[in-house]
C-alpha cells in the first residue's frame, strides 16, 4: 500500500513539474512563435500580390486582407476553404488586384492523396490562374486546364478561385449585386433555372404559391453523391423553411451548395428588382401590364440585339387627348433614351408612369419571340448547352421558319445529337419555340432552345454560305471617311480582304485593317469584334465588308 | 578520462554506426547535412536534459514506475526543445517537422537513461549524453553530407559542382539513406575486423 502510494505521488510530481516547465516555456515562446508566424503570413500573402503591407479585414464573409504598397491599396487576398477530395478540404490564397484580376494563387494547406491530388500545387496549374477576373469562366476546359489524375482536387482549386473573384467582386462593387429576389413578387408557378455546381450543372425546379416558396426540387446534376447527397437534403428544406435563398452553405460541399443557391436564384432572376438594362435584355418581344390612370394598360416592347426598336400600346383607358398623346411622346422618349428612366410627360403623370411600369413588367418576364413577325433573313446566335457553347444558324423566309442547323457543339454527341435532330423537327412543325425538351437530353435540348432564342433575338445575319463566288466591293463610313474594300469568294470562303481606299489615320487603321481580315479569313465569320485602339475604322471596315457581300446575295 | 569517453561515444559505442540507435531520424532527417546536424543537436539536447533529472532522481523513482517517469521527463525535454526551436530557429523546425516530437521515441534517449544515467552518478550521467549526442551528430552530419554531396552536389548549402550537373538524385530520396546507411555501416564493420585481426 505505501508502495503503491509511493509510486503514485513520485510519478504524480514528476508529471506536474514537467506541466509548470511546459507552461513556462510555452508562456515564453508562444508571442514569439505568433509573431513569427504573422510574418511568414505577410511573406506568404505577398507571394500572391504584388504589396508590402496587408491588413486583415474584419466583419468580412471570407477572410480577407487588403494589400498596400506606400500606402496604396494594391489590391485584396481572399482565403478560402473548399471541399475536395480529402475531408479537410483545401486552402486557398488567392491575390487579386483592384480590378478583381487574380495575380497569384497560393495552396495554403491540403491533405490531398501524395502523387495525385497534390500535384495542384504545381506551378504550371497554379500560373494558369493569373490574369483570370471577373467574367471569366475559371472552369475546366473553358480557359483552364485540369489535371489527369486529380480532376476533383484540380476542379476544387478553380471553384476556390472563381468564389474569390466573386466575393471580391461583390465586395469592392466591381460587380453588381445580383437583384433582390423578393419572394412575395413572384407569380405562381414552376421555374426553372441552372448554375454551375461543383461539377457540372444544377438544374432546379422552384415551385411558388401564393408568394411562397414550397418546393425547390434538383432535377438534373452530375455530383459526387457522398458529398452533394446532404446539399440536397438539406438547403431546399432550408429554404422553404426560411423562405429565402441565400440559406447557410453545407460546410465541406461548398461548389455543390453555391451551385443549388445560384440555380434557384437563376430560376428567380427575372423576378429581381433593380434597374433594367435594355442593353442586357434578350431579344424578343415583351408583353406586360400595369394600372394607369384609369384601368390597365398593356404594352408590348420588342427588343433586337439588346436595342429598344419599338413600343406599343396595346390597351388603355386613359383620357384619349392626353394618355394617347402621353403615351407618344413617352415611347419618342424611350427608344431615344434606350433606359426606362425617362421623364414622365407633365399633365399625363400617371399614364407615364402607368407605360413605364408595364415596360417593366414586361422586361422582367420572358420575351416572346413570334416567327411570323420576324424578318426574312437567317440568324446566328449561340448559347451554353451542356458541354459548352452552341452554335446555330436559323433561316426564316416569309414568317416562317424554314430551318435550324447546329454548326457547332461540345455536348456528348450519342445523346445530343438524335435530341437536335427531334427538337429541330417539332420546331419547325410547331412554327413557336414553345415546344418540349427531349427528355434524357433535357440540357442540351435547353441549349438548342436558347441559342435559337439568342439567334432569333438578334438582328439577321448574312449566311456566307449564300455567297457566290467572285471579287465585290463594298464601302462605308468609317473614321476620317469613306472606306473601300474588295471582297473575293471562292468555292463559298471568304479568301481575301482587300483595302482599295480609306482616309482613316493609317498608322492605327493599317495594322487593325489586316488584323480583320486575318481574323475573318481565319474564322470565316463577318461579325468579329473590333480591334480595340481602332474600333471605328474597324466598325468602318466591318460595315464596308457586310455591304460588299450582302450586295452578292441580292444581285 | 573524457578523451576516452569521446572516443567510446564516436566510436566504439557510436549510437548509429556500431549500436543502430535512432535509425528512424538517422535515414529520415539527413537529406542534408544540415538538416542531420540540427537532428543531432536537438537529440543531444533532450539527451543532456534526460540523462541529468534522470541521474538526480535514480534514488528516488520506484523501480515499478521508472519507464513511465523516464518517458514523462523525455516528453517534456521533447516539447521544451520543440517550441524552443519554433521560436528561434524556425527553418530548422520545418525542415525537421513531425522528427522533432518523434525525439520522444528515439530508443537512444531512453536506453541512455534506463541503462547508464539511471545507475551512475550525475557527473558520468552528464558527460555520457555530451559523448553520446556528439556521436550521434556526427554520424547524422556525416551520413547528410555524404547524401547532400551524391544527391546535390553541395555541402551545407554550398554548391561543390556546377548546379547544371545531375546528380545522383537516389541519395536524397528514402532509398538513399537506406543505401548510405548501409554502406557506411559495411565501411566501419570492415575496418573494426581488420584492427580486430591484426
Amino acid at each position: 500500500m505505501k508502495a503503491a502510494l509511493r509510486m503514485i505521488f513520485v510519478l504524480g510530481l514528476i508529471a506536474a513539474v514537467a506541466g509548470g516547465a511546459l507552461a513556462g516555456v510555452n508562456a515564453w515562446t508562444a508571442p514569439i512563435i505568433e509573431e513569427n508566424t504573422a510574418t511568414r503570413l505577410q511573406e506568404t500573402l505577398a507571394s500572391v500580390l504584388d504589396a508590402d503591407e496587408f491588413e486583415l479585414q474584419e466583419d468580412t464573409e471570407q477572410t480577407l486582407w487588403h494589400g498596400y504598397r506606400n500606402g496604396e491599396l494594391m489590391g485584396y487576398v481572399v482565403r478560402l476553404r473548399v471541399g475536395s477530395y480529402s475531408p479537410a478540404g483545401i486552402d486557398t490564397l488567392v491575390g487579386l488586384d483592384t480590378e478583381g484580376n487574380v495575380q497569384g494563387v497560393f495552396i495554403f494547406g491540403h491533405s490531398e492523396t501524395p502523387g495525385l491530388g497534390d500535384k495542384i500545387e504545381e506551378k504550371w496549374f497554379l500560373e494558369q490562374f493569373i490574369g483570370l477576373g471577373i467574367g471569366d469562366d475559371i472552369a475546366r476546359g473553358v480557359d483552364v486546364d485540369g489535371i489527369t489524375g486529380a480532376t476533383v482536387s484540380a476542379n476544387a482549386v478553380m471553384t476556390a478561385v472563381r468564389n474569390s473573384v466573386r466575393f471580391v467582386g461583390e465586395y469592392a462593387g466591381l460587380i453588381d449585386e445580383p437583384g433582390i429576389i423578393n419572394l412575395a413578387d413572384v407569380p405562381d408557378g414552376t421555374y426553372t433555372g441552372t448554375a454551375r455546381g461543383f461539377i457540372d450543372n444544377i438544374v432546379v425546379e422552384v415551385t411558388i404559391e401564393d408568394g411562397k416558396l414550397v418546393s425547390v426540387v434538383v432535377i438534373e446534376e452530375n455530383e459526387t453523391a457522398s458529398y452533394a447527397g446532404p446539399v440536397y437534403d438539406q438547403l431546399p428544406q432550408a429554404m422553404v423553411d426560411e423562405q429565402k435563398i441565400d440559406v447557410d452553405i453545407v460546410s465541406g460541399s461548398t461548389g455543390t451548395s453555391q451551385g443549388l443557391i445560384n440555380a434557384v436564384k437563376d430560376a428567380l432572376a427575372q423576378f429581381a428588382t433593380g434597374d433594367i438594362e435594355i442593353d442586357q435584355l434578350a431579344g424578343g418581344i415583351y408583353r406586360g401590364e400595369a394600372l394607369g390612370y384609369d384601368g390597365k394598360i398593356v404594352v408590348e416592347a420588342e427588343i433586337v440585339d439588346g436595342q429598344l426598336v419599338a413600343v406599343t400600346v396595346l390597351e388603355h383607358n386613359d383620357t384619349p387627348g392626353i394618355g394617347g398623346v402621353a403615351f407618344e411622346t413617352m415611347i419618342e422618349r424611350l427608344l431615344a433614351a434606350q433606359t426606362l428612366d425617362v421623364d414622365a410627360v407633365s399633365g399625363a403623370t400617371h399614364s407615364s408612369q402607368g407605360l413605364l411600369d408595364a415596360l417593366k413588367d414586361a422586361f422582367r418576364g420572358a420575351p416572346r419571340i413570334e416567327i411570323s413577325r420576324m424578318e426574312d433573313g437567317t440568324y446566328f446566335g449561340e448559347a451554353e448547352s451542356f458541354g459548352g457553347l452552341l452554335k446555330l444558324k436559323a433561316v426564316v423566309a416569309d414568317g416562317q421558319l424554314v430551318s435550324v442547323e447546329v454548326l457547332d457543339h461540345s455536348d456528348t454527341p450519342s445523346y445530343a445529337n438524335p435530341a437536335f435532330e427531334e427538337m429541330i423537327e417539332d420546331l419547325l412543325a410547331a412554327q413557336t419555340l414553345d415546344v418540349d425538351l427531349v427528355s434524357g437530353a433535357t440540357i442540351s435540348s435547353q441549349g438548342l432552345l436558347d441559342a435559337l432564342k439568342a439567334a432569333l433575338g438578334s438582328a439577321p445575319r448574312l449566311d456566307l454560305s449564300q455567297v457566290p463566288d467572285g471579287t465585290y466591293t463594298g464601302r462605308a463610313d468609317s473614321f476620317g471617311g469613306e472606306l473601300e474594300l474588295e471582297v473575293t469568294v471562292a468555292d463559298g470562303v471568304i479568301t481575301d480582304i482587300t483595302v482599295v481606299s480609306h482616309s482613316d489615320t493609317p498608322d492605327y487603321a493599317n495594322p487593325a485593317f489586316e488584323e480583320l481580315a486575318e481574323t475573318v479569313v481565319d474564322e470565316q465569320d463577318i461579325y468579329v469584334d473590333a480591334v480595340s485602339g481602332a474600333t471605328i475604322s474597324s466598325r468602318g471596315w466591318l460595315s464596308a465588308l457586310e455591304e460588299a457581300l450582302r450586295q452578292a446575295v441580292t444581285d | 578520462m573524457f578523451g576516452k569517453e569521446l572516443i567510446r561515444g564516436i566510436y566504439t559505442e557510436n549510437p548509429v554506426f556500431r549500436l543502430l540507435f535512432g535509425l528512424c531520424p538517422a535515414l529520415a532527417v539527413t537529406t542534408a547535412a544540415d538538416t542531420g546536424l540540427g537532428m543531432g543537436l536537438a537529440t543531444t539536447t533532450v539527451l543532456l536534459g534526460s540523462n541529468l533529472v534522470v541521474s538526480l532522481l535514480k534514488n528516488v523513482i520506484p523501480p515499478a514506475v521508472r519507464i513511465p517517469s523516464f518517458i514523462v521527463i523525455i516528453a517534456t525535454f521533447v516539447t521544451l526543445v520543440g517550441m524552443t526551436m519554433e521560436a528561434f530557429f524556425y527553418p530548422m523546425f520545418e525542415a525537421l517537422g513531425i522528427f522533432i516530437p518523434l525525439i520522444v521515441v528515439n530508443c537512444l534517449i531512453l536506453g541512455r537513461a534506463e541503462a547508464f544515467a539511471s545507475k551512475n552518478t550525475l557527473g558520468r550521467s552528464l558527460v555520457d549524453a555530451i559523448v553520446m549526442g556528439i556521436g550521434f551528430t556526427i554520424s547524422l552530419g556525416l551520413l547528410g553530407a555524404v547524401r547532400e554531396i551524391l544527391g546535390s552536389g553541395s555541402i551545407l548549402g554550398f554548391q561543390l559542382v556546377p548546379g547544371t550537373v545531375d546528380m545522383a538524385l537516389v541519395f536524397a530520396l528514402p532509398p538513399g539513406a537506406f543505401i548510405s546507411l548501409g554502406l557506411m555501416l559495411a565501411a566501419l564493420n570492415y575496418i573494426a575486423i581488420r584492427r580486430k585481426e591484426a
